[in-house]
């Protein structure tokens, strides 16, 4: 028995698959000294893998990993002597909802595109833009840049967590799926709507619930971050 | 082996959530929000995020007077409600209605063209308040939970025990949880129709109109011979003994004239009419289907004029096959005898004349059409082809 968890274990460490992106980008500096860098609303919902797996969405999780989030990645940016402006986050204007939402399509376009399997034969560049609106964003929050960041985390329950080494003892062959993080991030010139640079990764481990993580996930997307 | 399994067993059936607990579920009050820490606060928080992309989406109807006309209603019928529920309208040409945990109703156009006067709307309105004042979406989640965590434990009693028949565990499991469900789904149904019916009866409607939303859309199912349910109707009861359960609660109120406000329905949708009737054209359901759904829209409303022309639309975009030319002038002709001044039955006759070569009859009809309209968008077209 004990030698089947072992074999178990050893198997269930291996097949947890990850990619990590290489970020692409058009700059490696920013154009001027101290810009200032709004961030966006983030996009996040984090949910609980039920015992059979259904995503049952958290909203305290979803909170405390917003926060996390926004303090390390407020720490990446003194790092970089870069300065963060807050959004509004009861803006009502619709054309700047309607940027997010368009920042949301764009960014999982250039995941399959740059990254997947979906690549265009024909674009070569990197060179992709949310269009010139996103001078709204900055004349009202006298910005030079703005960070968009996308979040999709699951965890797995406890009867989740048991059920996966279970399953694997007793019907070797089938692997249930455990958690997964989907994240991305993209700085966008608010001159011109380009994105300047861009990361994205898919992974089944990592954490953002607790501060001491999130730093490490957050430190871990923004790595080659310009500045 | 067999001893893991059962402590394995054993554990999974004393953390998972029983079967039928989600039955505890109180019903929500007025002005109520879940705390935080709540599976109730999690369904929330997803769509509340839905709903903040739905407002600015493309598919809401850029209409906010017929949405506060919906409103209105809604806040007739619940009044304590009034505030928790917000009503979208998404231009979507099929029959649906739904409602979010959180309070978001969204009525989709197809329905809104089907209901014949406000009590049916107000019928379906009150029904999808009845979800919401009943907690059934949070109720669905945790059964949903449950069952499919007792689906997984069977699967994995069943895999270990195997199956006498030797057929496929999960089969098994999922017929068995598919039969669960629509129960439970069923259930729901029952109680938001009857809760529906009471704010019908309490605001004055005529409560002998709430079945005859459900009728009319079974009929139209029937014509069109539609195999699959409509998507309101897919884990509704089954709606023959859904409309004998409303028709039996309506008995009492056989002698009561209660309001039906047709008029008011039909001149808040009036500016969409033509584009929600072209559209429920282009689905290109059953010849008997879609002229149902015209009959009933038209029936009452003494608009014979348009109902005619919209027979004949039917027929023009069925497209040139068998006689269907032939036939659309004649609803174009029987239109204009009812009503000699409605533009645009002029405008189509004219140009299926022109396919049909009958030039001078069609130069007729298109300066008709220009000497009625008033500044038309397609004037230098419709001038061009006379010239």
């Amino acid at each position: 028995m004990s030698r089947l968890l072992v074999i178990f274990l050893f198997f269930f460490i291996f097949s947890c698959s990850s990619f990590n992106t290489e970020p692409k980008y058009t700059i490696s500096v920013f154009d001027k000294n101290s810009p200032k860098i709004l961030l966006m609303p983030i996009d996040i919902e984090i949910c609980e893998l039920t015992l059979a797996g259904m995503c049952e969405p958290n909203a305290v999780w979803t909170k405390n990993s917003e926060e996390n989030i926004i303090i390390s990645f407020k720490e990446v940016l003194n790092r970089r002597n870069a300065v963060l402006k807050k959004y509004n986050i009861n803006e009502k204007n619709d054309n700047i909802i309607q940027l997010i939402k368009l920042h949301t399509q764009i960014g999982q376009e250039i995941i399959n595109n740059e990254y997947g399997p979906f690549e265009l034969p024909t674009k070569k560049e990197f060179n992709w833009s949310i269009g010139k609106k996103v001078k709204l964003l900055k004349n009202k929050y006298k910005s030079d840049y703005a960070i968009f960041i996308y979040f999709r985390d699951q965890y797995s329950s406890t009867e989740r967590f048991i059920y996966n080494i279970v399953t694997a003892v007793l019907f070797p062959g089938i692997i249930p799926i455990g958690g997964s993080q989907l994240a991305f991030g993209s700085l966008v010139n608010l001159n011109n709507g380009e994105i300047t640079w861009f990361n994205g990764y898919y992974r089944s481990f990592g954490d953002v619930r607790d501060l001491e993580n999130a730093r490490d996930t957050v430190n871990k997307l923004f790595e080659e971050f310009p500045g | 082996m067999k001893k893991v399994f059962l402590y394995v067993m054993i554990f999974f059936t004393s953390c998972s959530t029983p079967i039928g607990g989600a039955k505890k579920v109180e019903d929500i009050k007025p002005q109520e929000k879940p705390s935080i820490e709540t599976t109730e606060a999690g369904l929330w928080m997803q769509m509340n995020n839905y709903e903040e992309k739905l407002k600015t989406s493309g598919s809401r109807l850029k209409d906010k007077n017929l949405e506060k006309y919906l409103k209105n209603i809604l806040c007739n019928l619940t009044f304590e409600y009034c505030k928790d529920i917000r009503v979208y309208v998404q231009d979507i040409p099929y029959f649906n209605a739904f409602m979010a945990p959180n309070g978001m109703m969204v009525v989709w156009t197809g329905l809104l063209l089907r209901a014949q006067n406000e009590a049916q709307l107000a019928a379906v309105i009150g029904h999808e308040s009845g979800h919401y004042i009943k907690r059934h979406s949070l109720k669905s989640w945790l059964d949903a939970k449950a069952r499919t965590d007792l689906m997984v434990l069977l699967s994995i009693g069943i895999g270990v025990g195997g199956v006498p028949a030797g057929g496929n565990i999960f089969n098994i499991t999922q017929l068995l949880q598919a039969g669960f469900m629509a129960k439970h789904s069923r259930d729901n149904e029952r109680e938001a129709d009857k809760i529906g019916l009471d704010f019908l009866i309490k605001s004055g409607y005529d409560p002998r109109e709430a079945p005859k939303i459900w009728q009319n859309i079974i009929k139209e199912m029937e014509l069109g011979e539609v195999d699959k349910p409509l998507a309101f109707l897919a884990s509704h009861p089954a709606p023959e003994e859904r409309i004998a359960n409303l028709k039996k609660q309506t008995e009492g109120y056989e002698n009561i004239k209660n309001k039906k406000n047709m008029k008011e329905l039909k001149g808040k949708i009036q500016q969409h009419l033509h584009k929600w009737i072209k559209n429920e054209i282009r689905l290109n359901n059953k010849l008997e289907q879609t002229e149902f759904v015209l009959d009933k829209t038209f029936e009452g409303t003494g608009d014979e004029y348009l109902f005619n022309f919209y027979r004949g639309e039917v027929y023009r975009l069925k497209g040139d096959i068998d006689d269907n030319y032939e036939k659309a002038i004649d609803y174009y002709n029987k239109s204009i005898k009812e009503k000699n001044d409605f533009p645009d039955v002029y405008r189509e006759l004219g140009l299926l004349q022109l396919k049909n070569k009958e030039n001078d009859k069609a130069k007729k009809n298109f300066k008709k059409y220009l000497e009625i309209a008033k500044n038309p968008k397609d004037a230098s077209i419709i001038q061009s082809y006379i010239n």
